[in-house]
């Protein structure tokens, strides 16, 4: 409940502040102002895209209310649909909110770097670049991490279930170990090698999942040729 | 995170975990591999499903559990598992059992 308050005021706040340092990097690198407004206009539509949500969501809200207590206590069946669709709506803005924390951060910190460097609080130039790899590695080892769990419902043969969470754990731990590997090609490579090692690493993890992937598909048409 | 160290802590339900890192299991099918009563199980699957570590769907009349773990849970199982942990609490379940066995069954009485 706790992360899910803070999730939700970051991804309010963040947006805010990215356009507040893209105006003082406006105001003190006036020359890249195109780069400038190019922040705000993505910070804009973070904010859009979030607003746009959450109106749905509220209004979604209200008419499972209806659902829920509009009609009494007649249909149990009705109101047990009413909450898994303020469940599947809630997950939904959730997913929202983590994208445009991450979003945010991933061009705040940047933008922080730049601004430093420009009133030369920061000597190394390259630091910005360097913070969002960091970001994108961290971003990269939690999708992984909660890959595994994201199943979809049992069916009624139970090698096919066995094969799908395979391949969920596989795709996992690849996409956690290019996370990591990413991570400490940020943090220890200089930046000119970093870039080129990590796109590798990146496109490694996405080869191997493909690769998963269509073993998946043809296990999947081995074990139950009536799915398909 | 309390809780899953709690789950991983006990050797019955972290073999429950490697069960089902092989496949989706009902609670019959499970309980088969142990030799403990049903209570005890019902009781082991209830912790693992407050850690977040499996997932039950009811299919029919029969509970189906998978496991929902995330990568860094699972290492923390291999780690669980290489370096036996929960040896303390093997003598805390066995205990917790033989309670589990005396107390009567409704119905039975």
């Amino acid at each position: 409940m706790a992360f899910s308050w803070i999730r939700s005021q970051a991804a309010s706040a963040l947006p805010i502040l990215g356009i507040a340092l893209a105006l003082a990097n406006w105001n003190a690198k006036p020359a890249a102002a195109w780069a400038w407004t190019a922040a705000i206009a993505m910070f804009l539509v973070m904010v859009a895209v979030r607003q746009g949500f959450q109106f749905a969501f509220r209004r979604s809200s209200k008419v499972t209310q209806y659902m829920k207590h509009g009609l009494g206590d007649t249909d149990s069946d009705f109101r047990q649909d009413a909450d898994v669709v303020k469940a599947g709506l809630a997950r939904t803005l959730a997913t929202v909110n983590n994208g445009v924390v991450f979003g945010a951060l991933m061009m705040i910190i940047p933008l922080a770097m730049t601004l430093a460097h420009a009133y030369g609080l920061v000597d190394d130039p390259t630091g910005g670049r360097r913070a969002s790899m960091i970001i994108c590695g961290a971003y990269l080892v939690l999708m992984g991490n909660a890959m595994p769990r994201a199943l979809p419902p049992v069916t009624s043969k139970p090698r096919l279930d066995a094969l799908i969470q395979a391949f969920h754990r596989r795709a996992g731990w690849t996409w956690v170990l290019c996370g990591l590997a990413f991570l400490t090609a940020s943090l220890a490579l200089p930046i000119k090698t970093a870039g080129p090692v990590s796109m590798a690493l990146v496109g490694a993890a996405m080869i191997a999942t493909v690769v998963q992937l269509l073993r998946l598909a043809r296990q999947t048409r081995q074990h139950a040729p009536g799915l398909n | 995170m309390n809780d899953v160290f709690k789950a991983l802590s006990d050797p019955t339900r972290r073999r429950v975990l490697q069960l089902l890192r092989e496949q989706p299991m009902s609670a019959g099918e499970l309980s088969d591999h142990f030799a403990v009563s049903k209570p005890t199980m019902s009781a082991h699957f209830a912790v693992l499903q407050q850690a977040g570590l499996i997932d039950a769907q009811k299919s029919g009349r029969t509970i189906i559990y998978r496991l929902v773990m995330s990568v860094l849970e699972e290492a923390l199982l291999g780690f669980a598992q290489t370096f036996g942990w929960g040896l303390e609490s093997k003598r805390t379940t066995r205990v917790n059992q033989s309670k589990v066995a005396r107390r009567p069954v409704k119905g039975e009485a």
